[in-house]
């Protein structure tokens, strides 16, 4: 099935929501128009990915509901590479629990790790690639995030629960774009991978895209890593051209502009200064829900 | 607190276990108020008075769903609660179901959509019942619940007088907008032998005989499902091009073959049921074939149910928010071909579910 024929259109009933899972009014009315996943979608055909990725997303989507798991599409130096997300802020209440979610891919996708459910975690993920939708590879790796009190602004960590143990992974610090762009801006510049007397900020907090709603500033082990979160689609087209997605999912999105324009997306990159004042861009990705 | 003799009691005091009272919670004080009718009246706060001043918020409420004239009018002060009309299609259905289910039976129920260039129309199912299972007079009981159902009394003395034929019987029910059909099916058990006859003379045997009316207008019409036993997938095929699709639709011809060779690729065609249904005075000329055998979910016709969608000009938003529901429910059987009405349609059956649903627990 190609994926064309596998595209969704919104409902009436259809929420908007962000890639935490908060809700937005969408931009125009949305009823007939692409749902986000339809992004997703397209790039695993771009991508010739298994045919069992579209089945993890309906056994996902079966096992805890629509509208309750946010992807990213990736794209790494040489290839595309997914994530799913899953959030409960019910915490130890939780419905969506990292058990629950693995054992309802478990016929597509195993995974041996015991995981605590005891921990106060709001949000966990999990990894998709080629490797794993075509069935050669178990996950290996549970992301695994809690909040961050202490913090000033709201704030979390991610871990990865991997069957050698618990290693931390990342700091997320969120920024209101509309009222705390200067905190943002510090935070960038707060960092041992960027030197603002080598490289103007807006580098890394473009101006195309710093009219968002929310930005969030990571600070992951080797880099960071920053996320322009509602922007409309014509700043996702800009973001995919000056990221240099492949043809395809940028002509994707540019002659869909009309059937995504109700949508706000999400992107992200992760970066670190190199020798010669040199911003190099590792990984990004653009974020929807399904 | 208690009442005792029309008195109200109120007990307060420290809860003591001890010896004596073998565990209980032992109390202190005692009171007893002794009410006159006068102070009984003062204490008494009706619904209606808690209510009261929360009407306002409750008008607005209900006024939402009205025409815009409508809502200003309800959501004046002094107004009466104001309801939507009932809806004869919502309650016809439940007065299927509540009918079947007194008959005490185990039954099936099977949802159904129909797609067509009149749009799309969910409201539909089929509540089956095996004829041995229902005590006493099956016959009277399921033309009582017709009759309930406002089945025209010639159409009930017809189907009465086929009744006999009936291995089990399929209540079916379809309502929108435009009104309310319902339907009696009579199945056939169809003997192995006379199967077999007419696979070998390529001819097709009576499965089942329908009686369809109109509750509010008496309108009804008998049809025949002809089953043609046996047939492979490019026998099915020739009989969807040369007698169905005979004079056009191309479109959904190719729909249709897709359906049959999805289904083919399953189980061997030979297994799937193909029906032709015909009507006498009218031109309706179209087929149903059974998909049980396929085992196939509903998402494994996405992108036919879409080309479908395309066909007949179905907004994809109402469509999506269906096929969202159904995706994962297993396939039943397509209908589809040229309808009594003249117009071009599929039905798509879906989601067989037996009842009643008895929750564990309460075994």
């Amino acid at each position: 099935m190609k994926a064309a024929e596998r595209y969704e259109y919104a409902t009436s009933r259809d929420p908007s929501l962000n890639y935490c899972l908060w809700e937005y009014s969408p931009a125009v009315p949305a009823e007939d128009k692409f749902r986000s996943v339809n992004l997703l979608f397209q790039s695993f055909d771009y991508a010739g990915i298994d045919a069992r990725a579209f089945d993890i997303v309906d056994a996902i989507r079966e096992a805890i509901g629509p509208f309750r798991t946010v992807f990213g599409v990736k794209q790494l130096e040489d290839r595309l590479a997914w994530e799913f997300y899953f959030y409960d802020y019910e915490r130890r209440q939780r419905e969506v629990s990292i058990s629950r979610v693995l054992e309802a891919i478990r016929p597509l996708a195993r995974c041996d790790l015991e995981i605590n459910e005891s921990l106060p975690y709001f949000m966990f993920s999990l990894d998709v690639d080629a490797e794993l939708a075509g069935g050669r590879r178990d996950i290996d790796v549970v992301h695994m995030y809690v909040g961050n009190p202490g913090s000033t602004v709201s704030s979390g960590i991610a871990y990865a629960l991997r069957a050698q143990g618990t290693t931390l992974e990342n700091f997320y610090f969120f920024f209101d774009a509309a009222t705390q762009l200067a905190e943002a801006s510090k935070k960038i510049c707060s960092s041992a991978h960027f030197d603002d007397t080598s490289m103007p900020v807006e580098a890394v907090l473009v101006p195309e895209l710093r009219t968002c709603k929310t930005i969030c500033v990571a600070n992951k082990q080797t880099h960071d890593c920053v996320y322009f979160s509602g922007i409309d689609v014509h700043q996702l087209l800009f973001f995919l051209e000056r990221l240099r997605y492949p043809e395809a999912i940028v002509s994707f999105v540019g002659q869909n502009r009309a059937n995504l324009d109700h949508l706000r997306f999400d992107v992200g990159f992760d970066y670190c200064m190199q020798a010669g004042g040199r911003l190099a861009v590792l990984k990004s990705g653009y974020y929807g829900v399904f | 607190m208690s009442l005792e003799a029309g008195d109200i009691v109120v007990e307060f005091g420290r809860v003591a276990r001890t010896a004596s009272t073998q565990g209980e919670a032992a109390t202190s004080r005692r009171l007893l108020l002794s009410l006159n009718d006068a102070l009984r009246r003062h204490l008494l706060l009706s619904l209606n008075d808690a209510l009261r001043r929360h009407a306002p918020g409750l008008r607005a409420a209900e006024a939402k769903s009205l025409p815009p004239g409508e809502a200003a009018a309800a959501t004046r002060p002094g107004q009466g609660a104001v309801h939507a009309p009932p809806n004869e299609a919502g309650e016809k259905a439940a007065l299927l179901f509540s009918l079947v289910g007194e008959l005490g039976v185990p039954h099936q129920y099977e949802r159904s959509f129909r797609i067509s260039a009149g749009g799309l129309h969910a409201n539909r199912f089929l509540l089956t019942v095996g004829r041995r299972d229902i005590a006493g007079e099956a016959r009277e009981r399921v033309l009582g619940i017709c009759e309930r159902l406002e089945m025209p009394p010639a159409l009930r003395k017809t189907a009465g007088e086929r009744f006999e034929m009936a291995r089990c019987v399929h209540f079916g029910f379809e309502g929108d907008a435009g009104g309310v059909i319902c339907k009696l099916y009579l199945e056939r058990l169809v003997p192995d032998e006379e199967a077999r006859q007419a696979r070998e003379r390529a001819q097709p045997v009576l499965l089942h005989l329908a009686f369809k009316w109109n509750p509010a207008s008496e309108e009804h019409v008998t049809t025949e499902y002809l089953w043609h036993p046996g047939l492979s997938a490019a026998g099915i095929g020739g009989r969807l091009a040369q007698h169905v699709y005979r004079d056009g639709a191309q479109d959904s011809l190719a729909i249709a073959n897709a359906v049959l060779a999805l289904a083919a690729g399953k189980v061997p065609a030979e297994q799937l049921q193909y029906l032709e249904v015909q009507e006498q005075d009218n031109g309706r000329r179209s087929f149903d074939l059974n998909l049980y055998n396929a085992r196939l979910q509903v998402k494994d016709l996405q992108p036919l149910l879409y080309r479908m969608r395309e066909l007949y000009a179905v907004r994809p938003g109402q469509f999506q928010a269906l096929y969202d529901q159904i995706k994962m429910k297993v396939l039943g059987h397509l209908a589809g071909g040229v309808h009594r009405n003249g117009k071009d349609f599929f039905n798509l059956y879906y989601g067989v579910t037996g009842l009643p649903h008895f929750h564990e627990g309460f075994r």
